[in-house]
């Protein structure tokens, strides 16, 4: 019994060694598969209801007007940049120096963003779950990813037509969320916020591999790996998504990107231009036609 | 703070966060730019995707009208800016990132001081 404490002070430092020699898990906090396997007869952790992308504008801790904001408005969408080669490295350029020329971070778009970008998508994210099935909604572009949890596989991508959510199925590694996703459409693109319109923004066999949890300080927090042979030198880790529980009460909103859309693209130089809506009450300023004279 | 937490935090020391965005660039509008102004509301449009604001401002003896944008429904009402928190009439102070093309009274919303004493973003 005296050697207990020790020995396991012992597998607590293997334990330990082990990990910290693991790169997924210095990358981020992800509960190790040795806990997660001593859970798996406990029932998986409840996460639905409305969550909040820390750091975003409906973070109930962030003060925000909503416009971009040069402050906070740093560093790449997933905090790391995937090694793209080949075309789907080309492509990406492409679409960087385009932009370039005309001062834009991306082309304005209200089209669905698809996966991974989904993920980082800026307004409130509302989950239900259920023991067999786990759906993952985003207000902002109203997309809503569909998690499989009762044991079926991919569809064959040779029967059914890729999909930007792409296809997901998960299982539930004691309180980590596994989930696996296929069959998602080339015009979704890794690292950025936009679509590629020559459809080479990943490869056709792209995975996505989540694990999705609730992390120590509360927070649900979504670990995601890119598996693509065809376009990425090597898998992309993006950095850990986190998203915050929305208040008490606070309720799911619709956003209709399409409805009064102010932006658009100038069809010759590719540059975005912000139209000023038309009034619908006249002021009695002098310039009625407000922004037209200075 | 348990070891878990410990190396997750010293692998991301110092690594900015990741950003999210809104459905548009903002490359219409001069970032780099703060203007600060004074006036009536006008009028308010509180719509997707994005919120107008029309705001009268005193210039010499006359006066000019500033058309802002700001983010959308989605954000707004959740900082606590409701469609009804605004009424023509009402007495603002702004400050934007004015659109690129000068020849337009218009920025993108950085900070709003609100009659109620509330301040939407980091006012400077």
């Amino acid at each position: 019994m005296k050697m207990l404490p020790l020995a396991h002070a012992v597998i607590a430092l293997l334990a330990i060694l082990a990990a910290a020699a693991n790169p997924s898990f210095a990358i981020a906090a992800t509960p190790s598969a040795t806990s997660s396997a001593a859970q798996t007869k406990a029932a998986p952790p409840d996460i639905s209801g409305l969550w909040m992308p820390v750091g975003s504008s409906v973070d109930p801790l962030v003060n925000s007007t909503g416009a971009d904001n040069p402050d906070t408005n740093i560093g790449p969408p997933f905090g790391t940049t995937p090694e793209l080669k080949g075309v789907y490295l080309e492509s990406a350029k492409q679409r960087t120096e385009a932009l370039a020329k005309v001062g834009s971070e991306f082309k304005t778009s209200c089209k669905v963003l698809g996966m991974p970008t989904n993920m980082v998508g800026p307004y409130a994210v509302e989950i239900m779950q259920t023991p067999t099935q786990i759906n993952w909604a985003q207000e902002f572009l109203r997309e809503t990813r569909r998690i499989y949890l009762d044991g079926r596989g991919h569809p064959n991508p040779e029967e059914a037509p890729p999909t930007f959510e792409g296809h997901s199925v998960a299982r539930w590694e004691g309180n980590v969320l596994v989930v696996e996703t296929t069959n998602i459409r080339q015009e979704t693109t890794l690292g950025e916020y936009g679509h590629a319109d020559d459809s080479l923004g990943h490869g056709p066999r792209m995975i996505i591999k989540e694990r999705i949890f609730i992390n120590d300080q509360g927070l649900l927090q979504v670990d995601g790996r890119v598996e693509d042979q065809d376009a990425l030198v090597k898998p992309w880790q993006w950095a850990p998504l986190t998203f915050r529980r929305a208040p008490k009460g606070g309720e799911f909103m619709e956003f209709v990107c399409e409805d009064s859309n102010n932006e658009s693209i100038d069809p010759v130089t590719g540059a975005e231009i912000t139209t000023i809506p038309e009034r619908r009450s006249l002021n009695q300023a002098d310039n009625n036609n407000q922004g037209d004279t200075k | 703070m348990n070891l878990k937490f410990m190396l997750f935090s010293l692998a991301f020391l110092g690594l900015p966060a990741p950003v999210v965005f809104a459905h548009h660039s903002y490359s219409a509008f001069d970032m780099s730019k703060l203007v600060t102004i004074a006036g009536t509301v006008s009028e308010v449009q509180f719509k997707n995707p994005h919120v107008w604001l029309f705001v009268d401002v005193p210039a010499g003896d006359k006066s000019e009208t500033w058309a802002i944008e700001a983010g959308g429904p989605n954000i707004l009402i959740r900082q606590g800016w409701m469609a009804n928190t605004l009424k023509p009439g009402d007495k603002v102070d702004l400050q934007l990132a004015p659109m690129k093309d000068e020849t337009k009274t218009g920025g993108a919303l950085q900070a709003l001081r609100m009659p109620n004493g509330k301040t939407i973003g980091a006012w400077k």
